[in-house]
Parts: C-alpha cells; sequence; structure tokens
C-alpha cells in the first residue's frame, strides 16, 4: 500500500534529526533561490532597465528594428531546425543500428558515439578549421564555400549535439517490446505496416524528446558558432559580444531572455513527453529479438563506420595538430604548442584551476546531490519545503548556460550584495557549475534510489537503528552506481564547460576551456587544439577510472 | 536435530529483554509480574484519517501472549493502516495502544518493541544474508552476534547461503531472510505485511507452515496482515476479520467459517450460498427444502457448497440442472440451477461416480447446518 502524505504528517513523522534535515533542506532550497532563481529574476528585471533608467519594453523594441539582430535570430533558429533535421535521423539510424541489427562490436561503436561528450564543444569547431579551413586538408571538398559560416557551425553542432541526442533514441529504441512485433507478425503486417504501426509509435516520444533536446542545444551553444562562426551571427554570440566587447548589459538581458523562452519552451514539452514515454513503459515488455538479415546488417554496419570514421577524424585531427609544428607548412612532430607557460590565455595553470573546478563539482555537488535528493525523495515532513525543491531541482535544465552566467553578473555583482564577495572566485564557478547541470544529476539519483526497497526505512527503524547509519550503510552503497555517473557527469561537464563560466572567470580563475577560446581569439589555433587535447583527454582518463571503480563493484557484487 | 538450537534460542531471547533494549521494557516487565492474565497487546479505539475519510473507525482489540492473529479483508479495509499504527511507522491515528501493559500510543517506532517483514522483503541490496540478518544488532559484542546470526540462519535453513546477496536468493529465501532479521533483536511482538503474497503457490504453502512453526517454537505474539483467506485459515489461531475499516468479525478460523455473523463475513471466508428469505427462495418453492421454515429467522440463510444432500434420488431432495461441472481433485465443484431459476454452488465428493456425470440431481437441505445472518 502507497504511504499516503496528509497533512497531519509533518509533526509526527519527524521521527529521527529533524532540525538537521531542517537545516539541509532550508540548505538546498536557499542553494537554488541564491544560485538560480534570484539571479535569473534580476536578469529579466534588467531587460526593462537601460542605465538603471526603466524603459519598458524599448529594449525589445529596439531588437526587434535592428536588422541585424533579426538576422542573427533568424540565423540562430534555422540553424537550430537544420541541426535537428540532421542530427535526429542521423541518430536514429545510429541508435537503431545498435539495437535492432546484428552488427559486432557495438560496445565500440556506441562508445565512439559518445566520445564528443567529452571533448569542449570547441574542440571540433578547430578540427574542423584544420580539415576544412583556408589551409585544410579536405579544403576542396567544401567547393569554395567557407566552412567560416554556416556551414561550420551546423557540422560543429551537429557533432556535438549527436551522442545527447544518441542517448534519448538509444533509450526509445532499446525498450522495443517483441510481443508487439510477434502479435504485428503473427497478423500478416508487412515490413512497412510493422514500421509505422508498431516500431514509430513505441519510439515517437523519444523522437519528438531528441529533437527538442537537438533544438536546445544548437541554439544556446557558444562555442561552436564562436570559433568556426566567422561573420555568422547567432544569439549566443551577441550576448558575447554585448556583454564582452560593448558592455551592454541591458541589451545583453534581452537577448538573454530571448534564448530563455525557446529553451523554456522546448523544456515544458520535454518534460510533457517524458511524463508520456513514462506512461507507455511496460515491465512486462519482452526484449526485441532480431531477426537475421544480411543485407540490412552490412548497409548499416557501412553506416555506422562511416560516423565512427568521421568522429574519430575529427577528435584525431584536433589530437594530431597539436603536435605538428607549423601547419601546413611544417609537419613536424612537436610539444611546443603544449608549453602554454609562455603563451597567453592562462597558461598550465587555466588546466589545474579546471581540474580543481571539476574535482570539487564533482565531490561538493555530488554530496549536495545524493543529500537533496534523498531528503526529498524518501522521507517524509517538511512537505512543502519539499514540493519547492522538487520544482527548483528541474528548472536548471530550461536555463541556458551564458543566461545562467549573465544572471550570475548582475546578481553577485551588485554592490549591495552581501554574498558579492564570491564573484570572480573560485566558488561561483563551482556554483554555477553545480546549478547548471543540476537536473540530470538529480534525475539520476531518483532513478537510483528508487530502485532501493520502498521499505528501507521502516526495516530501519524497526530494528532501532538510526537513519542516518542506514543512509550510510544501506542507501549510499546501493546507489554507488549512479553516484558515481553523477560525478563523472558532473566532473566532464566542469571540464568542458564554456556557456556559463566566460562570464564569470577572473584572471586567477581562468579555466582551460576558457584559455582555449582565448588563444583562438587570439590565432594560437594550434595551442587550442592542444588544450583542447588536453582537456580531452583528462575527461577519458576520468571516464576510464569510472569504468574501472564500477566494473570492480559489479563483479564484487554479482 | 534443530531442537537444540530453539531451545538456546528462547534462552538468548529472554536474556535480551531483560537487558532491556530501551526504559519501555523494563517497566511492562514489572507490570506483567503482578497480574498475569493481561492481554499482550490492546487497541483501544483506534481511529485514522486521510483526508478527512476514516479509513480506520474505531478498531478495539485485544491480543493473548504468543497467539498468531491474522488481519484479514479485501484490499482497502485498512489491516495494513492498523498494522502501521501497531508499529508506530503511522504516527496519525488516534486512540490507545498497550502493549505488555504499557501504554505506547505516542512512542515512535524506534522505541517500539516489535520486528516486522514486508511484502517486498525489503532486503538491504548490498548486503549478503548475514550482514542483513545483523542489521538490529549492532548493540552486542561481535561474538554474540555471530552466534546469535548462526542460530537464525540454522533456523530458516539457510546456513549454506549466508554469504549472498538478495538478488542471488530465491523470493522464498529472500524472504525467509526477511523474517531472520526481523526476530533477530528478539522482539515481543512479530508484524508480518502480506509476507507470502510475492511468492509462488508452492513456495508461499511451504512458508506458511515454516513461520507458523518458528511462531510457536519461540511463542511470539505475531500479527500477519493478508488478503488471502485459505492462508488466514491454515495459520491462524484467531482471525480478524476487516471490512471498510471496521472489525466484521473475530474469532477462529472454525468458529468464522461455520458461524460467519454477516453475509460479508460468509462470503469472504470460503464458498458460500446466500439464500435470501424475504423473496420466498428456495425454501418456498420446494416441500423438501422447505420442512421447517418456520423455524428459520433472519434475512439470510447460508449453506456451505459442501453440505448440500445432492443425489440422484427425486424423492431426496428438489431437481436441479447441472449447468458447470470444475473437476478439482478431492472434490467436484457443480453449479446448479433450479427450477425456480436459483443458482447455487455445491461440491460433491470425487468419489461419487454415479453423481459426477448427471446432467439433472436433486439438491435437498440439511436443516442442523443452516446459519441465520441478521444483516
Amino acid at each position: 500500500m502507497p504511504y499516503v502524505v496528509d497533512r497531519f504528517s509533518m509533526q509526527d513523522r519527524m521521527t529521527e534529526f529533524p532540525w538537521a534535515r531542517l537545516c539541509i533542506l532550508l540548505f538546498a532550497v536557499s542553494l537554488f533561490v541564491l544560485g538560480m532563481a534570484a539571479p535569473i529574476f534580476m536578469l529579466v528585471g534588467k531587460s526593462f532597465y537601460t542605465q538603471d533608467i526603466f524603459v519598458g519594453l524599448s529594449n525589445y523594441a529596439h531588437y526587434f528594428n535592428n536588422p541585424t539582430y533579426l538576422t542573427s535570430l533568424g540565423n540562430t533558429l534555422w540553424v537550430g531546425l537544420l541541426v535537428v533535421l540532421i542530427s535526429v535521423p542521423m541518430t536514429y539510424i545510429y541508435a537503431y543500428a545498435l539495437n535492432r541489427s546484428r552488427l559486432p562490436a557495438k560496445g565500440l561503436l556506441r562508445v565512439i558515439s559518445l566520445l564528443p561528450v567529452l571533448a569542449p564543444s570547441l574542440m571540433p569547431a578547430i578540427s574542423l578549421v584544420y580539415l576544412f579551413g583556408n589551409q585544410g586538408i579536405l579544403n576542396k571538398w567544401l567547393f569554395d564555400q567557407s566552412i567560416y559560416g554556416p556551414i561550420g557551425v551546423v557540422i560543429g553542432l551537429v557533432f556535438w549535439v549527436f551522442p545527447h541526442v544518441f542517448m534519448i533514441m538509444n533509450t526509445a529504441l532499446s525498450s522495443g517490446d517483441n510481443r508487439h512485433y510477434d502479435a504485428a507478425r503473427a497478423m500478416g503486417a508487412g515490413k512497412l505496416r510493422i514500421f509505422f504501426t508498431v516500431t514509430l509509435p513505441s519510439v515517437k516520444y523519444g523522437l519528438l524528446s531528441a529533437a527538442f533536446v537537438a533544438f536546445t542545444l544548437a541554439i544556446t551553444d557558444f562555442g561552436v558558432p564562436k570559433v568556426i562562426g566567422g561573420q555568422f551571427n547567432m544569439l549566443s554570440t551577441d550576448i558575447f559580444k554585448q556583454v564582452i566587447g560593448q558592455q551592454n548589459f541591458s541589451m545583453g538581458a534581452t537577448l538573454s531572455v530571448l534564448m530563455l523562452l525557446p529553451a523554456v519552451l522546448s523544456f515544458i514539452m520535454d518534460r510533457w513527453l517524458n511524463r508520456r514515454q513514462a506512461g507507455i513503459h511496460d515491465h512486462r515488455a519482452e526484449v526485441y529479438c532480431i531477426p537475421e538479415n544480411k543485407p540490412r546488417d552490412i548497409l548499416l554496419g557501412i553506416y555506422c563506420l562511416s560516423i565512427a570514421a568521421i568522429f574519430i577524424g575529427i577528435i584525431g585531427m584536433a589530437v594530431y595538430a597539436s603536435f605538428i609544428s607549423f601547419w601546413p607548412y611544417s609537419l613536424t612532430f612537436t610539444l611546443e604548442h603544449y608549453a602554454f607557460d609562455v603563451m597567453d590565455g592562462g597558461g598550465w595553470d587555466a588546466y589545474y584551476n579546471s581540474l580543481y573546478l571539476a574535482v570539487f563539482s564533482a565531490l561538493l555537488g555530488g554530496s549536495v546531490v545524493v543529500m537533496v535528493a534523498y531528503l526529498a525523495e524518501r522521507l517524509p515532513g517538511f512537505n512543502v519545503l519539499r514540493g519547492i525543491l522538487q520544482i527548483f531541482t528541474l528548472m536548471p535544465l530550461a536555463v541556458p548556460g551564458m543566461v545562467l552566467g549573465l544572471s550570475y553578473i548582475f546578481f553577485f555583482n551588485q554592490p549591495n550584495n552581501p554574498l558579492g564577495f564570491i564573484y570572480g572566485s573560485m566558488t561561483i564557478l563551482v556554483l554555477s557549475t553545480v546549478v547548471h547541470y543540476y537536473t540530470v544529476s538529480h534525475l539520476t539519483l531518483v532513478t537510483g534510489l528508487k530502485k532501493i526497497p520502498s521499505a528501507t526505512e521502516d526495516v530501519s527503524l524497526s530494528l532501532k537503528v538510526p537513519l542516518i547509519n542506514t543512509f550510510f550503510k544501506v542507501v549510499v552503497p546501493a546507489c554507488a552506481r549512479p553516484i558515481g555517473d553523477v560525478s563523472l557527469y558532473l566532473f566532464v561537464n566542469a571540464m568542458t564547460t564554456v556557456s556559463a563560466v566566460v562570464f564569470l572567470y577572473s584572471p586567477d580563475t581562468i579555466l582551460a576551456s576558457i584559455s582555449i577560446l582565448n588563444m583562438d581569439g587570439a590565432g594560437d589555433i594550434a595551442p587550442a587544439a592542444a588544450m583542447s587535447t588536453v582537456i580531452f583527454s583528462t575527461c577519458v582518463a576520468a571516464k576510464l577510472v569510472h569504468w574501472a571503480i564500477s566494473h570492480y563493484w559489479y563483479c564484487r557484487n554479482v | 536435530m534443530l531442537q537444540p538450537a530453539y531451545v538456546n534460542m528462547n534462552h538468548l531471547a529472554q536474556k535480551n529483554s531483560q537487558v532491556g533494549l530501551d526504559g519501555v521494557e523494563d517497566s511492562a516487565l514489572h507490570a506483567q509480574s503482578h497480574q498475569v492474565p493481561q492481554p499482550y497487546l490492546q487497541l483501544k479505539n483506534i481511529r485514522r484519517q486521510f483526508d478527512s475519510q476514516y479509513v480506520l473507525k474505531g478498531i478495539d482489540l485485544e491480543l493473548k501472549a504468543g497467539e498468531l492473529v491474522c488481519f484479514l479483508g479485501p484490499s482497502g479495509c485498512g489491516k495494513t493502516t492498523l498494522l502501521r499504527a501497531i508499529a508506530g511507522l503511522d504516527m496519525n491515528y488516534l486512540g490507545v495502544i498497550v502493549q505488555n501493559g504499557v501504554d505506547v500510543s505516542r512512542v515512535p517506532a524506534q522505541k517500539r518493541d516489535f520486528g516486522i517483514v514486508f511484502q517486498s522483503y525489503a532486503l538491504f541490496p548490498n548486503l549478503n544474508a548475514e550482514q542483513n540478518i545483523a542489521y538490529g544488532l549492532r548493540r552486542l559484542s561481535k561474538i554474540s552476534r555471530q552466534t546469535r546470526v548462526d542460530e537464525l540462519l540454522t533456523m530458516v535453513g539457510l546456513s549454506e547461503h549466508r554469504k549472498k546477496l538478495p538478488s542471488q536468493l530465491s523470493g522464498g529465501q529472500q524472504q525467509r531472510v526477511a523474517l531472520a532479521r526481523a526476530l533477530a533483536p528478539s522482539p515481543g511482538l512479530l508484524l508480518l505485511d502480506e509476507p507470502l503474497s510475492a511468492l509462488d503457490a508452492q513456495v508461499r504453502e511451504h512458508l506458511r507452515g515454516e513461520i507458523r512453526r518458528i511462531q510457536k517454537t519461540l511463542g511470539i505474539t505475531t500479527i500477519m496482515v493478508t488478503h488471502d483467506q485459505d492462508e488466514a485459515m491454515a495459520m491462524a489461531d484467531r482471525i480478524v476479520l476487516m471490512n471498510n475499516g471496521v472489525i466484521e468479525q473475530c474469532g477462529t478460523p472454525e468458529d468464522l467459517y461455520r458461524n460467519p455473523r454477516t453475509p460479508f463475513a460468509a462470503q469472504f471466508l470460503g464458498l458460500s450460498n446466500l439464500i435470501s428469505l424475504n423473496d420466498g427462495g428456495v425454501l418456498a418453492s420446494g416441500h423438501a427444502l422447505s420442512t421447517n421454515t418456520r423455524s428459520i429467522l433472519g434475512e439470510h440463510c447460508l449453506l456451505r457448497p459442501e453440505q448440500w444432500c445432492v443425489s440422484d434420488d427425486p424423492a431426496k431432495g428438489l431437481p436441479a440442472i447441472v449447468t458447470t461441472r470444475e473437476f478439482l481433485g478431492n472434490c467436484i465443484r457443480l453449479q446448479l440451477k433450479m427450477e425456480n431459476g436459483y443458482e447455487i454452488v455445491a461440491e460433491i465428493s470425487s468419489q461419487a461416480t454415479t453423481l459426477i456425470h448427471a446432467e439433472k440431481l436433486y439438491v435437498g437441505l440439511p436443516e442442523d447446518h443452516l446459519v441465520m445472518l441478521s444483516a
């Protein structure tokens, strides 16, 4: 019988450590209020002001009367749509091959498709410069079109969003129910009819959700258009120019609100779809049984190999270029591009800062996420606080990194904010990273917590063992896998992110990903490739450590 | 061969409760030493509300020490809610609970003396069988903890599986571990929340006997919640039949089966033919069934399927057409349609070869078996 929470339960079920629990919950709520709600509120407010004078909607009017802005808004939208139209079918076929064919080495193909997650979005852009730039090795393939512009932006974005879209597709396709296929075949349905009546309905929410995610990522990314966009402006580069170039914060805020709107809309649609998707899941589903079909396997094999080759080529190009002394004139091997300390852009300190940020985000963020998810999802009492938290934990997914970063400037850089001292410190970078990537982490842990028997806390009480012991002895070990996943996720994103932190770093806290941006901006493209390679290798190493630990864990427990 | 272990365990159980897990128990012991025939558990007017709707509408009940009582009823009748109130896992009830002479109504779960087993086993997935059982024994020294765990593993017959994780055990084995874990701290009261419902029929039947054997050996007062009438009948000293938040009837299994007081009780326990007396029914329509109608009072009379006198002799009852016939092994269940349209269920022995394949039978009523129901 499900436990029903009612209005009497607050007082009576606060059985253990009510004050500690209240403190943690209040801390979590204040984290979201100070780290998200208040800054975003200020940012939206700022878009109605110019130089501290209330001007109503005139900033927006100004925006929509300016043809340059409108062009870049249009650019953003059509690039977003194009990325959706290319990446969704592309990932669908790839995920289809990995789930519905008898290809060998599926594990390897899967790993390759997820590689872009481990690289900053600047890395594919840099590779594209080397491949198709004015002196690129494949320059001729573009028929005199320039890679600096929409072509490069779209290719770079498709590469970068691929793993995110692939994961959604993979989930949708892996849940195919064999019983439906058997039933359809038994009633004599042909291949086409089966596709339209069984396959498509079962993945339609996945497809739509993938489309929304691809669109949001494409319109909010900053790294790719910054490096390879050239004169091609998009919303994210406009925000950067307004804030960093012209110091026009009001216009920056206005543009941010315009970026926030489609992201929020897309987020709401995605949540709605997720709920629908959860509704059609059936735990009695049988695993899809893959029929033998050689031609299909060969075609899909060629397709997957080409994609994998392109991915390795794109990443490999940046790695390779970072060891070449002077592209394309002197192709001798060198390590001089890794001597970051003699270059502008932050030097190796930038890398150590990134590492520091990543470790802190993973450890601190990971612990906060575990505690909050446990208190919010599993322990009764404090219903109002828990309700607020449940909404707050979902919101970060709807806030683009650049919007979050800019809103922090408005909030923490205010002269009368007592928390102003964290502005320009590492703390604000950790805060923005943890908040920015909170939702996915939280949802991962909630899923993990649901797998622990629901009566665990009751058993603990009946055996007179304090809940805090059970939390450390049962809940944490039983959730080791999701906790590891979340830590890795936070680590990797802290290493690679540019969008939120680009507004928040100071000379002392410059990050590796930012230094790529700066070196690329200064024309030092080979060192930029080198720094990308360092970040990428660090993330691969983290992934390997994670894999080794979870593999060891798995072997020990099964 | 297993016997010495239990003797040993009883001894240990006593020792444990003397040491006392908390103050409640010590005082309880003193209270008990004066009056002997006091009930172990008393529930007085227990009420529980969910959103302005009462799911428990004033439950009064007394449990004797050492008996096994089943809370039986359809889902939503309030039996699990009542169990959670007794455990203190739900504290939002009104009323008084006295355990072992001490009012524990406002005592939270971790200060009450009970062990609980859930339908879902709720074993800790990261701990092996042994560690799960030892979980509530953290106050004991390492050696006595190990001794106690060994005893319990022997008792539930899982000594060879002690190092296995829950995921490596079958459902039945998991439930044994859960039982051992609940019994480990030697609680005075054992609560079983649908402990067998998640198991296969055969395992369920076996574990049924196992639980009953252990319960009798330890002499532990036990409450089991179930919606399965067979289970309740097979295991319980007394059944508390619940419906809609009230106790419908309470008594031994035999008493409930033979003398149900309400139509609900009659229909929930075993198959029954309920015959309404208001519309005349069967009784008015045939001579064989109506010889002594004047002595029948109340609104319904009840007849169990095996109580009909079924024969192929037209002199011994009213004619009835056989509509369906189920072969159940030891007996045959017949759906019979009387001439006046009444449908009844009867069971005849599968040894009665002359009746098995008949299309038309004659049904008589043994008056000494009639039970009158007032409601």
